[in-house]
């Protein structure tokens, strides 16, 4: 009788088991399906270009930082500077772009894991991020300006950064943290480990911090929302960073692909349009026509 | 601390905030309905005699336990490709993380009430004449899903908190959509006390419909008439 019992109750466990594993399965088949139907997996390892070629399309992960590039949250439409670079790249050779949303944190992964081929954002060319990837020609010159609290701020020029004890707040990963942490010795440097850049300059807002380092456009649209606190150093940056196309770590088809797109936008003029369309009042530096740059400009 | 409250970018992005947050709700309710269906396979597996079931199955539950959710949705989402070539979009993703976490502690809850039900009422069951499907089906599985509902409930609110876990795959809800809006308008404060607002919208109409569904006749341990 028990063994009977046993037995019925073992195959009913296995039955509904089965059918839970059968049912995941097939869940995990359509999503494969469905991802697989429009798009060829590409190992990591290997360059993106021949990929690229024989899907017809290039696949950016895309990292909100207008006006480089902006995701209006109400239609999920993808714009901006570097969007309209990358466009017009890609349709001279007749490619297709499709864009993925991504964040500071996670955007590295989005290509060792090869979901995406290219990062399409202002993404500044570092030493650090140069020893995992690579990065096309800069685009763009972007300087690292200061937002402060208006009232009973301890900072109103390049010598209060020197004070013993300022707090200073700057994003993990960004340029603004890396400058704190070798020149403000004497600084209490406070590394925000989020994903939102304008998040060191809510500490200032909040008063835990004393003052916030980001990039021009970022800290002069954070200030244009809050009349609290204001924007230092706009016109004398602390530093200047230059910001490219992040790819794999040797995809170098692919980054000369883009060197020479980049270039010849720059050479026809189309770079120029572009920038005044996006920034009029110049938030970054653009990048120098050959024949401007040997003339000094 | 002087700030100046500006709630028009809420109004700005409404649509925005509402499709994330209906994302949400559907990534819950598709993680439970999941979770629950994995829920009763793996306690069925859980409290079997048999050990080359009940073993494997115990194994699976304390290593999904173990795993903390951003952990399993980043490794899937990212390190899938690499190792096994599944490109997964990230809404299955945090579906499948959130179902496969869900069925790992309905599955204990279900063992835990399986376990409670007291022997005497099996076997009055069995004494009245009723087959092993029938016992299964009208006292064990009723009586489970009874003991069962107050703790399944407050996994279901805990787990519609964390599908905002999802964001760090990118998957469009709330929490998510209140980045890229943050990004347009930084008003982060503004933006947050809204999410804030909506999570509470949701989850405490949602609380009280599961504690009076507790005491309703479908759910209450106490049968009808004592």
């Amino acid at each position: 009788m028990n063994s009977s019992t046993n037995g019925r109750q073992a195959r009913v466990g296995m039955g509904i088991a089965i059918l839970a594993l059968l049912l995941s399965i097939f869940a995990l088949g359509a999503a494969w399906t469905t991802v697989h139907s429009s798009q060829e997996f590409q190992p990591a390892s290997q360059g993106s270009l021949k990929y690229i070629l024989n899907r017809g399309e290039i696949r950016a992960a895309v990292v909100p930082i207008p006006p480089l590039v902006s995701i209006d949250p109400n239609t999920k439409e993808v714009s901006g500077y570097a969007v309209d670079l990358l466009n017009a790249i890609a349709s001279q050779a007749k490619l297709r772009v499709t864009y993925s949303v991504a964040d500071w944190g996670n955007m590295g992964t989005e290509l060792t894991s090869g979901r995406s081929d290219v990062i399409c954002s202002g993404v500044f060319l570092t030493v650090d991020r140069a020893k995992e990837f690579a990065f096309s020609m800069p685009y763009s010159y972007w300087g690292i300006v200061a937002v402060v609290r208006k009232e009973g701020g301890l900072v109103s020029n390049k010598a209060d950064l020197y004070k013993p004890g300022l707090r200073v707040a700057a994003l993990v990963g960004e340029a603004g943290l890396d400058f704190a942490k070798h020149t403000l010795q004497k600084a209490i440097v406070m590394p925000m480990s989020g994903s939102d850049l304008t998040q060191p300059m809510s500490e200032v807002l909040a008063g835990r911090a004393d003052v916030a380092f980001g990039d021009l456009a970022t800290c002069k649209r954070f200030v244009a929302e809050h009349s609290e606190v204001q924007l230092l150093f706009e016109g004398n940056p602390l530093n200047v960073f230059s910001a490219g196309f992040m790819l794999r770590q040797g995809d170098e088809a692919f980054r000369q692909f883009l060197d020479i797109g980049l270039q010849q936008l720059n050479l026809s003029g189309e770079m120029e349009r572009l920038e005044a369309k996006y920034e009029p009042q110049k938030s970054w530096l653009s990048t120098p026509r050959p024949w401007q740059a040997s003339t000094g400009r | 601390m002087h700030y100046e409250w500006d709630f028009s970018v809420v109004w700005q992005f409404r649509g925005a905030l509402l499709s994330g947050l209906l994302t949400t709700l559907w990534l819950t309710l598709l993680s439970a309905f999941f979770g629950l269906v994995g829920g009763v396979a793996l306690a069925l597996c859980l409290t079997n005699r048999v050990a080359t079931i009940r073993i494997p199955a115990t194994l699976a539950v304390e290593l999904i336990r173990a795993i903390p959710l951003p952990v399993a949705l980043v490794y899937l989402y990212y390190v899938g490709p690499t190792l096994a070539g599944i490109t997964l979009p990230s809404f299955t993703t945090s579906v499948l993380v959130f179902s496969v976490n869900f069925a790992a502690f309905a599955a204990d809850v279900f063992r835990g009430s399986i376990a409670a039900i007291p022997r005497s009422h099996i076997d009055a069951a069995a004494a009245l004449g009723m087959s092993r499907l029938m016992v299964l089906r009208r006292v064990v599985f009723a009586e489970a899903i009874r003991r069962s509902f107050p703790a399944l409930n407050a996994l279901l609110v805990s787990l519609l908190k964390l599908t905002s876990l999802a964001a760090l795959i990118n998957t469009p809800e709330l929490v998510h959509v209140s980045g890229l809006i943050v990004s347009e308008r930084p008003r982060v404060f503004e933006v947050y006390t809204a999410m804030a607002a909506l999570y509470l919208a949701v989850i405490v109409p949602i609380v009280y419909l599961l504690r009076r569904l507790e005491r309703s006749r479908w759910f209450a341990l106490e049968p009808i008439g004592n």
